[in-house]
C-alpha cells in the first residue's frame, strides 16, 4: 500500500540519500569542515571547494556533508520528545478531562506564553550546551501544540459511538486511550510530527546562531547562521544548508503522508 | 412460565442523572437527564423507553451500561448493584449485558476488520480459547447473515443494514443475558429496517435475550417491545405493556405522541391532539409536571404538585392528575388514537 | 392544462475518472398548480437528486446529462445557467433536512429573511425586516419581534424549521420542495410542521413537492405519490389509490415493511422485508433493478426492463406484471 504511493517513495529515496550523505559522506569527502582551505566567499564550481567557502574560507560541501549527522539527529530527537510528550499531555487531558484535564491544561498554557528562544536558551546555559541538551530544550519549548491537538482530537474521538461501545465491551481505560483513540487520532499528529523535524532543524541553527550550541560540533545550522551576514553577497552560503533543511523536512512529510495512507483502510481504497 | 423466568433480570430503582451544563458563559447549570425513573425487566422480556429528544431516553440506557455515571438511584443486574461495582468487578459482569448503537457508521472502529469487531468483546474479556473465538465468530457472522469472507473487510465497505447486523454480532458475542438497544434501526432506510428489526426478534428468542429497546418510533417499539415506559423531561409518565399503552394510552402525553405518527389519512387526522411547541430542555425541571406547559388538559394542580407514575385499575402506571383511578383521562373522550392504516 | 413544472426525460450523471452512469433516468414528472406531490424511495432512488435539479443544486461530478425542465412553458436547463436561476429566482424555493445546515450560523434569522427580500424584492432594509417579522408570524414562531434578531443556534430544531420554511417562503414561491423536512425532527414537533406546509398550502396556493421516505408522511399530505427506485420512477399515481392498492411489488413490499401500531395487534407476525440491498448506482443490472429483491420476478424482470405501463386513469408502474399482455 505504502510502495503504491509514489510521493511517500519519492520522499523515502530523499530521505536515504541524505541519511546515506550523513552516514557515509564525510568518510568519502575527507575534507576537515573546521579547516579554512581557501580564501573566503568563493562561489561554488571552485577545484577546492565544490560548493564554494564560507566566510572564513571553510569548504561548505565539507560542512553539509559532517553537518547532516547533527542535524538529523537534532530534528528527530528533538521531534520524537515533542510528540512523545505533547501527545502524553494531550491524551491523559482529553480522555479524563475535569480537573486533571484543566490542571494539565494550565501547565500547558505555562510552557506556551513562555518565550520559546528565551527558555531553551536558559536551559542550554544552565546545562552544557551538547547536542542533547539542545534536542531536549527544543523538545521543551515546542510540545505544546502538540498536546492541545491532541487533546482536541481526543475530546472530538472520545464521544464517537465506537469508543463507547469498547468500554461497554470491557476495554481498560489504558487501552481506550492508546489503542482506541490515539490511531484515530493519529493522522494530523503525524503530519505534525513531521512539521517538527523541520522547526527543530531549524530551531537549532537558531541557536547556534546565538552562540548557544556545541561549538565543536558542525551542523546545517551551524553554516546558516554563521553566514547570515553574507546573505546578500553570497546567497550559496546558506541556500545549499537551506535546501537540505528543505529537502529533509519535504521527505520526512512525504512519508508522514504515505504512513497516514497506508494506515487508513477508508484511503487504502483508492 | 419457569421461575427462573418470572425473576427480574433488571431492576431499576429512582436512578438519577445529572451533569452540569457545558453550555454557555456564567453560572454552571445542572442538567437533570434522568429523574427517579424506575423500572424492572424480566428475563427473556423486552421493554421499549420511548420519548422525544431530551426525554433521557439514552440517558437511561447508557446509565444501565455503565457508561454515564449516575447520580443516585440503583442498579441491580440478577441481584448485584451495578452502581456498586467498579473498576475490575464491574468488568467481570460485562460479558452479560451488552450494547447495539444507533449509529452504524460511527459505532464500528473503522481500521478493524469486521471479524476482529465481532471478536474484540471475547478478547477483551477473555471468553473461551483462541480457537473457540475464532469458531464463535464464524458462527455469529452465519448467524447475522454475513457470508464467511465478508470478516476481512473493514466496516467502510459494507452497508448500513450490514454494519448493523456486525454491531448485533458483537454485541451476543459474549451471550449475554441483557442486550440494551439505543435506536438501533433509525439510521436505516425502511426495507433495511424491518430486516434488521427481524433479526432481532429472531435473535432474541433464540438466545433468550431481555432487551431494553430505545427508540422514538412507536412502530418499531410495538413491534418489538412487549412493554414499554413512555419518558418525558427524564421522568417516565406511562408504563404499560403493549397492547394497552397502545389500545388506551392513559397520559395524555402518550396520547399527543401516538395521534402525531404520520400514516393515518385524512380521516385519522381530524381526532387528534396536536402540542404546541417544542420538548422543553432539561435545565430546570418545572415544579409541577414536566409535561404541564404542553398539556392542553392541565391545571393549576398540575402546574404546582408534581405527580407521581401510580397505578390505576389493571395495574397500569401513570404519572398524571387528571387520570382517575379507573384509567380515565380527560383526552379518551376523543376516541381511539389510533385507527389502522389503509396501507 | 398546461402544468406549472415539467420535468421531460431527465438524466443525470455522475462522471467518475473511469466511468459514467446515471444516478436519475427517463424521469417524466408535471407538477399541477396547488397539488401536493411526493416523491418516495429508499436511499439512493434519486429522489433528492431530483429536487436538487430543479434547484440548479446537483452537486458536482453531477450534472445534468439529458432531459428538459420548463416552468410555465418555459424551458429552464436549455436556456442557460443565468436565465434558469431567473426563472427559478421567486416561483421556486426549497427547504432541507437539516434546518441547523441550511441556514447560515453568522447571520440572524432575520436578515437572511431580509436578504432575500431585497435582492429579489427590492424592499429597503426596514421594510424588509419588517416582512420578516410577518413572514415568522405567519409560520408560527411565537415573539416574532424577539426571534427576528436571534441566530439560528439560539432556536430549537422546530423552530429552525420554521424559520427555514419563512425563508423560503419570502418571496412567495409557486412551487415549495421541501426535502425531507421532518427527518430530523421529534414527531411531534414533525406533525406541527405537516400541519405548517398544508396551511400555507392552503392560504397560497403553493405547490408543494415533498421529498420523503415515510409512507405516512405520504398518506397523510400526498395528492399524487411518485415511488422512485435505482434512479428511476417505478410507480405513479393519487396517494390514496397507490397507498390502497400498489401495482409495483417494490410498493408494496415497501408499505408492508413499516411496523405499525396496531392497537389491536395481539400477537407479533413477522415483518415483511426485503432481502438484499439496493444496488449501486455505478452497478445497475440490466433488467428491472428491483428484480433481485423481487418476490414475483422471472426470467423476463432479469432480461429486459419494464417500460412504465398505464394501469389506470393517471396511474402508473413500471413492472412486467402490470403490462396488459400479462393481465390478459
Amino acid at each position: 500500500m505504502f510502495s503504491r504511493n509514489g510521493s511517500a517513495v519519492a520522499g523515502l529515496v530523499i530521505l536515504l540519500i541524505i541519511l546515506f550523505t550523513a552516514l557515509a559522506g564525510p568518510a568519502l569527502y575527507g575534507v576537515d569542515p573546521f579547516a579554512i582551505v581557501s580564501g573566503p566567499l568563493l562561489p561554488p564550481g571552485d577545484p577546492d571547494a565544490p560548493l564554494g567557502t564560507d566566510g572564513i574560507g571553510r569548504d561548505i560541501l565539507a560542512g553539509m556533508l559532517v553537518g547532516a549527522k547533527a542535524s538529523l539527529i537534532v530534528g528527530a530527537t528533538a521531534a520524537a520528545l515533542t510528540m512523545v510528550i505533547g501527545i502524553s499531555v494531550g491524551a491523559i487531558a482529553g480522555f479524563y478531562g475535569g480537573r486533571i484535564g484543566q490542571a494539565l491544561m494550565r501547565v500547558t498554557e505555562f510552557f506556551q506564553v513562555l518565550p520559546a528562544l528565551l527558555l531553551a536558551m536558559t536551559i542550554i546555559t544552565l546545562f552544557s550546551p551538547t547536542l542533547t541538551t539542545v534536542a531536549v530544550a527544543i523538545g521543551i519549548v515546542s510540545w505544546t501544540s502538540v498536546a492541545r491537538l491532541t487533546r482536541a482530537e481526543f475530546l472530538r474521538i472520545r464521544n464517537l459511538e465506537y469508543v463507547q461501545a469498547a468500554r461497554a465491551m470491557g476495554a481498560r481505560n489504558r487501552r481506550i486511550i492508546w489503542l482506541v483513540i490515539l490511531p484515530a487520532a493519529l493522522p494530523p499528529l503525524i503530519v505534525t510530527a513531521t512539521l517538527t523535524v523541520g522547526i527543530a532543524i531549524l530551531f537549532e541553527s537558531g541557536l547556534s546562531f546565538l552562540g548557544l550550541s556545541d561549538p565543536n560540533v558542525m551542523s546545517w545550522g551551524v553554516i546558516i547562521g554563521q553566514n547570515r551576514d553574507y546573505m546578500l553577497s553570497a546567497w550559496w552560503a546558506v541556500t545549499i544548508p537551506g535546501i537540505a533543511i528543505f529537502a529533509t523536512v519535504l521527505s520526512v512529510s512525504l512519508i508522514g503522508d504515505g504512513l497516514n495512507e497506508a494506515f487508513n483502510p477508508k484511503l487504502r481504497e483508492r | 412460565m419457569s421461575k427462573e423466568a418470572e425473576k427480574n433480570l433488571l431492576e431499576v430503582k429512582d436512578l438519577r442523572v445529572s451533569f452540569p451544563s457545558r453550555h454557555g458563559a456564567g453560572a454552571k447549570r445542572m442538567v437533570h437527564a434522568v429523574n427517579d425513573v424506575s423500572f424492572s425487566l424480566r428475563r427473556g422480556r423486552s421493554l421499549g423507553i420511548v420519548g422525544e429528544s431530551g426525554s433521557g431516553k439514552t440517558t437511561t440506557a447508557l446509565a444501565v451500561m455503565r457508561l454515564v455515571e449516575p447520580s443516585g438511584g440503583s442498579i441491580l443486574f440478577d441481584g448485584v448493584d451495578l452502581t456498586q461495582a467498579k473498576g475490575e468487578s464491574l468488568r467481570r459482569m460485562r460479558p452479560r449485558f451488552q450494547m447495539i448503537f444507533q449509529d452504524p457508521f460511527s459505532s464500528l472502529e473503522p481500521r478493524k476488520r469486521a471479524g476482529a469487531i465481532v471478536r474484540e468483546p471475547m478478547d477483551l474479556l477473555g471468553i473461551g480459547t483462541e480457537a473457540e473465538r475464532r469458531q464463535r465468530v464464524d458462527e455469529l457472522f452465519a448467524r447475522v447473515g454475513l457470508r464467511d469472507d465478508q470478516k476481512l473487510n473493514f466496516p467502510h465497505q459494507f452497508s448500513g443494514g450490514q454494519r448493523q447486523r456486525i454491531g448485533i454480532a458483537r454485541a451476543i458475542a459474549t451471550r449475554p443475558d441483557l442486550v440494551v438497544c439505543d435506536e438501533p434501526v433509525s439510521a436505516l432506510d425502511v426495507a433495511i429496517q424491518a430486516q434488521i428489526l427481524n433479526l432481532l426478534v429472531e435473535v432474541q428468542e433464540e438466545f433468550r435475550l431481555s432487551y431494553l429497546f430505545i427508540s422514538h418510533d412507536l412502530g418499531v417499539v410495538h413491534y418489538v417491545c412487549d412493554e414499554i415506559a413512555v419518558m418525558y423531561l427524564g421522568k417516565i409518565v406511562e408504563h404499560n405493556d403493549r397492547q394497552s399503552l397502545f389500545r388506551q394510552p392513559l397520559h395524555p402525553y402518550t396520547w399527543a405522541l401516538l395521534s402525531a405518527v404520520p400514516g393515518r389519512g385524512a380521516a385519522g387526522r381530524q381526532n387528534r391532539i396536536r402540542l404546541k411547541g417544542d420538548p422543553p430542555s432539561p435545565f430546570d425541571l418545572p415544579k409541577g409536571c414536566s409535561f404541564a406547559q404542553r398539556c392542553p388538559f392541565a391545571q393549576d394542580e398540575c402546574r404546582n404538585v408534581r405527580p407521581e407514575l401510580r397505578a390505576v385499575s389493571g395495574g397500569r402506571r401513570v404519572a398524571c392528575h387528571r387520570v382517575n383511578d379507573e384509567g380515565i383521562g380527560p383526552h379518551h373522550e376523543f376516541g381511539e388514537a389510533v385507527s389502522r392504516v389503509e396501507a | 392544462m398546461q402544468p406549472l413544472l415539467s420535468i421531460k426525460d431527465l438524466r443525470i450523471s455522475f462522471r467518475s475518472r473511469t466511468s459514467q452512469f446515471a444516478v436519475l433516468e427517463d424521469f417524466d414528472l408535471d407538477l399541477q398548480k396547488g397539488e401536493t406531490v411526493c416523491l418516495v424511495g429508499e436511499s439512493g432512488s434519486g429522489k433528492t437528486m431530483t429536487g436538487l435539479a430543479l434547484m440548479g443544486l446537483v452537486p458536482s461530478p453531477g450534472f445534468i446529462s439529458n432531459g428538459a425542465i420548463s416552468f410555465e412553458g418555459r424551458e429552464m436547463i436549455a436556456a442557460g445557467r443565468n436565465r434558469a436561476a431567473e426563472i427559478r429566482g421567486k416561483n421556486i424555493a426549497m427547504i432541507f433536512q437539516e434546518p441547523m445546515t441550511a441556514l447560515n450560523p453568522v447571520f440572524t434569522i432575520g436578515e437572511q429573511i431580509a436578504e432575500m427580500l431585497r435582492y429579489h424584492e427590492g424592499l429597503g432594509r426596514k421594510a424588509a425586516i419588517e416582512r420578516a417579522v410577518e413572514l415568522l408570524r405567519a409560520v408560527g414562531i411565537p415573539e416574532p419581534e424577539q426571534r427576528v434578531h436571534e441566530y439560528p443556534h439560539q432556536i430549537s430544531g422546530g423552530m429552525r424549521q420554521r424559520a427555514m420554511i419563512a425563508v423560503a417562503l419570502a418571496c412567495s414561491p409557486q412551487i415549495l420542495i421541501a426535502d425531507e423536512p421532518t427527518t430530523a425532527l421529534d414527531v411531534t414537533v414533525q406533525a406541527q410542521i405537516l400541519d405548517l406546509l398544508e396551511e400555507v398550502q392552503e392560504r397560497l396556493g403553493t405547490t408543494i413537492l415533498l421529498i420523503t421516505h415515510d409512507m405516512g408522511v405520504v398518506a397523510d399530505v400526498a395528492d399524487r405519490v411518485v415511488v422512485m427506485y435505482c434512479g428511476r420512477k417505478i410507480e405513479e399515481g393519487p396517494a390514496a389509490e397507490v397507498l390502497a392498492d400498489p401495482r409495483h411489488p417494490y410498493t408494496s413490499a415497501l408499505l408492508a415493511c413499516i411496523p405499525r401500531p396496531d392497537p389491536e395487534a395481539t400477537t407479533r407476525m413477522k415483518l415483511l422485508d426485503i432481502p438484499g440491498i439496493v444496488p449501486a448506482a455505478s452497478a445497475r443490472p440490466a433488467g428491472c433493478a428491483y428484480a433481485a429483491r423481487c418476490a414475483f420476478a422471472f426470467d423476463k424482470c432479469r432480461a429486459e426492463r419494464p417500460p412504465l405501463f398505464e394501469v389506470a386513469e393517471g396511474r402508473s408502474a413500471a413492472c412486467w406484471l402490470a403490462s396488459k399482455e400479462h393481465s390478459q
